[in-house]
């Protein structure tokens, strides 16, 4: 038994953290909420609260009360000169000299780092170094995007001397829908990237995919680099109870789909396959339940809508009906209700053999079957390989993928128990504090003793 | 019996848009307020540049200056000295050379220095005079486009809107002066224009 009580101390620079709900705060709380279980004093640097609330204008009260109580966060400034709209609050230089306000602005945050939240990765590294000063953080872990988060890490870390990682949450120099580079060579982010990756303690990356195309750029660095899959949370999902009765003949089936449709995913194969499939008599009568936005922007469901065989106004349209139906957004509050509703989930996916989409785990976990509707060669085939309730195609042809409609739906017809519990265990594998440890004990092992030691022994 | 209705109340948008020839984004973004019924008052810097733009008939259109380069001082300073002195001194020269075989190569080296000159005074006009206008062009059109703003009534306007990046001084003054009134650089339809 040692005498110091003094617990490890993480800084984590997670601009986006509840309320936000943009959606990669999932694995921020989860990282931040696992490392605070596990007896680190955590310390959040996240985005201020005025530019969630009033800029991005998507918060989640509720999911702030899901953050641990002993997580302290910390809201550093964010320079909001590009997002301010209103002249009343302009400043006399921006309001009389715009064009020069804009210039200086532009050329001040291109020369430290090429992204637009460079000033809140300014703010962070200035507030880390006094809270250090005050008591000292033993490791800083980043999480991007915003990829300036890794800047301030970087920076942190050279200046205060402690440990740093990296978690590439999301991709930042790879295009992850055109699976190429995604800024051309000269640009100043490859410097950067070098830069934050060189000196990192550990590199994180979402899947084997993403880690070995960063590898194979930094060769030099990749024994330092690892995968944390983004997994589900059980404290935020109701798994829905197994059906006691299997699905009978007479009931049509429902397949659901829960999330954002994008312009990219294959929409038009899958409303073909549907079609298909539902003049199988096994899917007779059966519905395809979309829930979730149409896009991401006021007018961006309008293309979406003929894809669907819908007409302008959402409604089916009887010449194109392929069985698709609009159900709309759901709060997260009502998401273990539409998959306990829905007899087969149908993983629609953009993207190719870089993405994992974090919706995956959360479908694994109801334990239903789930049809892939998505490029063969996606990265989700590394966590769906061993879900026994997995029905894929190899390419995104209609007949074949109609095909995997059919069987997913004899699957939720038969409802086999056994089935059904092996396909929870396997999602088991994916719970986010599995995922996490790894990422705390290479934490853990950088901590340096001499500064630290263990409450109790 | 029945109550009359209350008269229902146009809302009024005053749109501030200094560049010489309004973007596309502007021309659209007053028109759709126009055809959802939004009274428009629409302020640009002159007429020159902007009399063969087509706008809604309803659109009140408002314009600062007949030509520009005419009315600031400035611009008739810089134009005077880069390129009508010059040309008038070149030109007096020429006059008592043209034709007098004896001047015939005074007369040549006379008018290669027009060309010269008036190479080298596009150049200064381009590279040094227009960038260093365009930055206080704003400044200057504030101050000589407020009066033409403050006969709109502004006080009794829903919003007043700086559609590009040389309203901004004149938007700003104004917000200062009409703090009730709501004072944006965004080009936002929501509260006007329906979304379907």
């Amino acid at each position: 038994m040692t005498a110091s009580p003094r617990r490890p101390r993480l800084l984590y620079l997670a601009f986006y953290f509840p309320p936000s709900r943009a959606s990669g705060v999932y694995r921020a709380r989860a990282t931040a909420n696992h490392f605070a279980r596990d007896g680190w004093d955590v310390t959040v640097f996240a985005a201020p609260l005025g530019f969630l609330y009033d800029v991005i204008g998507s918060t989640d009260e509720k999911l702030l009360e899901t953050v641990d109580p002993r997580i302290t966060v910390v809201r550093p400034e964010l320079d909001t000169f590009r997002w301010e709209h209103e002249l009343q609050n302009m400043s006399w230089f921006r309001g009389m000299m715009p064009t020069v306000a804009k210039r200086f602005f532009d050329w001040r945050e291109a020369k430290q780092f090429p992204e637009q939240y460079v000033s809140w990765a300014r703010s962070s590294v200035a507030k880390a170094l006094k809270l250090h000063r005050s008591e000292k953080f033993d490791a800083v872990v980043a999480t991007g995007n915003p990829f300036a988060a890794f800047a301030a890490a970087w920076a942190i870390g050279k200046l205060a001397r402690i440990p740093y990682v990296i978690d590439y949450r999301d991709s930042w120099t790879l295009d992850l829908f055109k699976d190429e580079p995604a800024f051309p060579p000269e640009h100043p982010t490859w410097k950067w990237e070098r830069r934050v990756i060189g000196k990192a303690a550990s590199v994180v990356f979402v899947n084997n995919a993403l880690r070995d195309w960063h590898a194979e750029r930094y060769p030099e660095s990749a024994d330092r680099m690892m995968v944390v899959p983004n997994g589900w949370d059980p404290d935020l999902l109701d798994v829905p109870e197994d059906p006691a009765e299997p699905v009978t003949p007479q009931r049509p089936l429902t397949f659901g789909y829960l999330g954002t449709l994008t312009t990219h995913q294959p929409i038009e194969e899958m409303a073909e396959a549907f079609r298909i499939a539902r003049e199988h008599p096994l899917l007779a009568g059966a519905e395809l339940n979309i829930f979730g936005h149409l896009g991401f922007f006021k007018l961006s469901h309008m293309p979406l809508l003929p894809r669907l065989g819908l007409d302008a106004a959402g409604q089916v349209d009887p010449e194109l009906d392929a069985g698709l139906r609009l159900r709309g957004p759901v709060p997260k509050t009502e998401v273990s209700s539409v998959y306990a509703g829905s007899d087969v989930l149908v993983f629609l996916a953009a993207g190719g053999r870089y993405v994992t989409s974090g919706k995956i785990f959360e479908y694994m976990a109801t334990g239903r079957p789930i049809v892939s509707v998505h490029a063969p060669d996606i990265a989700a085939r590394e966590v769906l390989e061993g879900y026994p309730l997995w029905f894929h195609a190899e390419s995104l042809d209609p007949e074949k993928l109609a095909q995997s409609f059919v069987e997913a739906g004899e699957a939720a017809r038969r409802a086999d128990p056994q089935l059904r519990a092996a396909a929870r265990q396997h999602a088991a594998l994916f719970e986010r504090d599995t995922l996490l440890a790894p990422l705390e004990n290479r934490l853990r092992s950088l901590v340096r003793s001499s500064t630290v030691q263990e409450v109790s022994s | 019996m029945s109550t009359p209705a209350e008269p229902a109340i146009t809302p009024r948008v005053v749109v501030i848009a200094l560049s010489y020839k309004p973007a596309w984004r502007v021309r659209s973004y007053v028109r759709d307020l126009a055809l959802a019924g939004v009274a428009v008052d629409l302020i640009v810097p002159e007429s020159k540049s902007t009399e063969d733009i087509e706008l809604d008939p309803r659109i009140r259109v408002h314009r600062v200056f007949d030509v520009e380069a005419r009315e600031i001082r400035i611009r008739r300073i810089e134009h005077g000295l880069l390129f009508n002195i010059p040309a008038k001194a070149i030109g007096r020269a020429r006059a008592l050379t043209v034709g007098r075989p004896a001047l015939k190569k005074v007369d040549a080296g006379l008018a290669l220095t027009r060309r010269a000159q008036s190479r080298i005074s596009k150049g200064i006009h381009r590279k040094m005079f227009w960038p260093a206008f365009k930055a206080i062009r704003p400044v200057i059109l504030s101050r000589r486009a407020e009066g033409t703003a403050m006969e709109l009534d502004l006080a009794g306007a829903d919003r007043i809107v700086a559609a590009d990046q040389a309203a901004i001084p004149l938007a700003w003054r104004l917000s200062r002066r009409y703090p009730g009134v709501r004072t944006t650089i965004a080009l936002d339809r929501k509260p006007y224009v329906s979304e379907t």
